[in-house]
């Protein structure tokens, strides 16, 4: 896996090369966001921020530094549809690799991607309430999951899943979802978000 | 035989039914579940109603009404009892420009596909 300043070998966890940060980077030189290349990211292959949090970094390889040489996607993909990142997030898709942030609670999804944009919200597609349980953090507080939409929407779409519906038997919409699976629910998730004007 | 009175009462009955079909698809839109839990359990009320006197016909003539929310709810319930003209009308619900109503009518034909769909 190439990664923008070292390869990583995803056999061993490690960088091929030495961490052009050097001891800044801490004392494993050869490290890769602290061994967890899921729940940390480090586009650059130059910091594993404490807690996700860029601005922990040294300077030269800090968000704004990132950004600055970020010349590649600012979206992430779902089941082959493009979602922007907000301008100033750390990119989430890696030169070559694909690898998608996710994370074990939603704090720490805001603490690393910053909160929603003014008149924004993040938007779980797969809702949190009692998937958390079922489907992991990981895979509920991911950047595949997770969106900023207009607070109006937000709000739209959550009183939508408080809503019985005519096709949900007398339950909740957040009622007949809760038994399907993790790719029905997105499925759904992603209906919702185009039938409330969010994709066009 | 239906007298004058049964037939006011019926015709009061549905309108009733697209009043609460109606103000549903408005709280949907806007975002106000309390109001659309309400409005469903008024249809659903209703529904059994006409069930239970074998007026379910007096909802066929909502499948042509000007609101998609009324014709999504009459076409979702007459799926039980006239399922040919009850898809026709979802099917074209389902097809229009995104909006609850056609994501309601997609899953409604889902469901019904799956022979998951109840009716009140």
């Amino acid at each position: 896996m190439h990664r923008r300043f070292r390869e990583y070998d995803p056999a061993t966890g490690q960088f091929t090369q030495e961490d052009p940060i050097g001891l800044a980077g801490g004392l494993n030189l050869y490290g890769f966001a602290k061994g967890d290349p899921v729940n940390f990211s480090d586009p650059f292959g130059l910091c594993p921020p404490k807690d996700n949090n860029v601005n922990d970094c040294p300077a030269e390889s800090s968000r704004s530094f990132w950004d600055r040489l970020w010349s590649g996607p600012r979206y992430v993909e779902v089941n082959g549809e493009r979602y922007p990142i907000t301008a100033g997030a750390v990119p989430d898709v890696v030169p070559g690799g694909g690898v998608v942030r996710a994370f074990r609670s939603f704090g720490a999804f805001k603490r690393a991607m910053g909160a929603a944009d003014e008149g924004m919200q993040w938007h779980h597609i797969v809702e949190q309430a009692g998937n958390v349980e079922r489907f992991g953090a990981e895979a509920i507080h991911s950047a595949r999951n997770l969106l900023q939409v207009p607070t109006a929407i937000h709000q739209r779409i959550s009183a939508f899943y408080s809503s019985k519906q005519a096709f949900t038997g007398g339950q909740t919409v957040r009622m007949w979802l809760r038994n399907q699976s993790f790719s029905e629910q997105m499925q759904f998730g992603r209906d919702v978000l185009r039938n409330f004007g969010m994709i066009p | 035989m239906m007298n004058n009175a049964d037939a006011d009462r019926g015709d009061r009955t549905v309108t009733k039914y697209a009043a609460a079909a109606a103000l549903h698809g408005k709280a949907t839109h806007e975002g106000d579940s309390d109001l659309a839990n309400r409005s469903y359990e008024e249809l659903a009320s209703i529904y059994r109603s006409l069930r239970e006197r074998g007026e379910r016909d007096r909802l066929l003539p909502l499948l042509e009404h000007a609101d998609p929310a009324v014709r999504g709810w009459a076409a979702a319930h007459a799926l039980e009892f006239a399922p040919e003209r009850a898809v026709t009308v979802l099917t074209a619900l389902a097809s229009g420009p995104p909006s609850p109503e056609r994501l309601t009518a997609q899953m409604t034909l889902q469901e019904w596909r799956k022979g998951k769909l109840t009716f009140p």
